[in-house]
């Protein structure tokens, strides 16, 4: 089959200007990715250093075993607990009610100042769940036989548990 | 936790209504036009048979 | 087509008891979980769509073929619509897992941006006196707009973002456990047949309309030539 030279013409007009469009688009996103920045890592941030009065949002798991929850003085529930991602690790203290996914080892983006103490003090705090989803029986399964403890961070990978029967393993014992 | 069946409820609420109002709007104007083309088929008069032969394609490319 | 209409009907009968009854709950989300079966479609859908819009487009300015500017006109709208029901469902999965209704991430941001382009389309299109003139205008919009599409599916990849990365499509296998996946993929399935329904029978009937505007101009003529 032979196109017509009009054609021909029309899909390279096309090609070249989708090729300009999107070299376009992949240079800009690349040039503000860190202008773009929706949170910081607690490793981001001694890099960054933020001023004590810049609101900014820090984002990284909650670690395990540092959750304290309270009353403040006003009689408001009050949490403090580390945010980290591995390396590094940060302080926060919020006033408020937390998100009901919030617990230790679950990923957590919150809003607030960086104190000159080095305590961030969170204005908001959401909860930032994993990509896994799972029926509860298999969660049980999976840290009944110490393959996963939730409070220390994500599960396994998904290949060895998303085919996963815990009751056929019952049945067939 | 149980509390949140609002939420669901509402979010597939509105799908259904969404689904429903694009399903009856579609069917209604599918059925109005073959109605109205039928009776123009109809009404044209049988001396011009040459028309009714003319492919479909060859009326939508024009 | 009825057929298509039929098969539509058939698996989400099947899908959407399986999603909202059958299926386990989430081990952390509870039956909040169940969201995900019609935003996640919802979300596909809009990302394929508009990817069938941008072919339909380029269609029509290199061979100009006028079923795909039909195609392409009664696309755009239930393109918005399922979009506009991806942010919404969203939007209520994230108020109570999350904690909050919306965030300007990529994600989100991209998928508005999305949103607008989808509806942009549908307004362009339409805003013409003559109906080529529309399409051709609404094809341009449609493949500049493409470059949203890998924005959106590497928003979560590429940027730090508060929605999660994803979870089916993916290298690797799927983090979702098969009893809560393929309930996903029978309600995917089912909507997009009906999606492929609603579009097709738009686009039927839009032919129709197309073919009677014609006769009755062809009528007009003869009488017109008659009375002379």
């Amino acid at each position: 089959m032979s196109l017509s030279s009009r054609k021909r013409r029309r899909m390279w007009m096309l090609l070249l200007g989708g090729l300009g469009i999107g070299s376009a688009t992949a240079l800009a996103m690349t040039a503000f990715q860190d202008n773009l920045v929706f949170f910081l890592a607690p490793s981001e941030i001694a890099a960054r250093h933020p001023g004590p009065e810049r609101a900014f949002r820090l984002g990284g798991l909650v670690e395990a075993g540092s959750v304290q929850k309270s009353v403040s003085p006003e009689g408001r529930p009050e949490a403090r607990f580390v945010v980290t991602d591995g390396p590094a690790q940060v302080p926060v203290v919020y006033v408020g009610v937390l998100p009901d996914l919030f617990r230790e080892g679950q990923g957590v983006v919150t809003m607030g100042k960086l104190g000159a103490d080095g305590t961030f003090r969170a204005s908001e705090v959401l909860a930032r769940h994993d990509e896994t989803y799972m029926p509860p029986e298999v969660a049980d399964a999976l840290k009944r036989t110490g393959h996963w403890e939730p409070e220390k961070g994500a599960p396994p990978p998904a290949a060895s548990w998303n085919t996963l029967n815990p009751k056929a393993e019952t049945t067939g014992g | 936790m149980s509390a949140h069946w609002y939420y669901v409820a509402a979010a597939w609420g509105l799908a259904a209504v969404l689904f429903l109002v694009l399903l009856a709007t579609t069917l209604r104007r599918q059925a109005q036009a073959r109605r109205r083309l039928a009776a123009l088929e109809t009404r044209r008069p049988r001396a011009a048979g040459q028309d009714q032969r003319t492919s479909r394609a060859q009326e939508i490319a024009s | 087509m009825p057929w298509l209409w039929g098969l539509s009907a058939l698996v989400l009968a099947v899908g959407i008891p399986w999603a909202l009854v059958a299926s386990p709950p989430d081990w952390q989300q509870g039956e909040t979980v169940r969201i995900m079966y019609v935003h996640v479609p919802m979300a596909w859908l809009a990302m394929a769509g508009y990817a069938s819009l941008a072919v339909a487009s380029a269609t029509a300015l290199i061979w100009r073929h006028p079923l795909a500017d039909l195609f392409a006109r009664e696309l755009s709208p239930v393109g918005a619509a399922v979009t506009a029901l991806c942010l919404a469902t969203g939007s209520l999965w994230g108020r109570p897992m999350w904690g909050t209704w919306w965030v300007w991430d990529a994600r989100l941001t991209s998928v508005l941006v999305l949103f607008f382009l989808w509806v942009g389309h549908a307004a362009l299109v339409r805003a013409f006196d003559e109906d080529e003139r529309g399409a051709r205008a609404g094809a341009i919009l449609a493949l500049i707009g493409a470059v949203n599409l890998p924005v959106v599916k590497f928003s979560v990849d590429f940027f730090n973002t508060l929605h999660q990365p994803a979870s089916v499509a993916r290298l690797g296998a799927p983090g979702l456990h098969v009893d809560l996946l393929y309930p996903l993929l029978a309600c995917a399935l089912g909507f997009t047949l009906l999606f492929a329904s609603l579009v097709l029978g738009r686009t039927r009937a839009a032919v129709m309309e197309k073919r009677i505007r014609q006769l009755q101009l062809a009528q007009a003529r003869r009488r017109d030539s008659e009375a002379a």
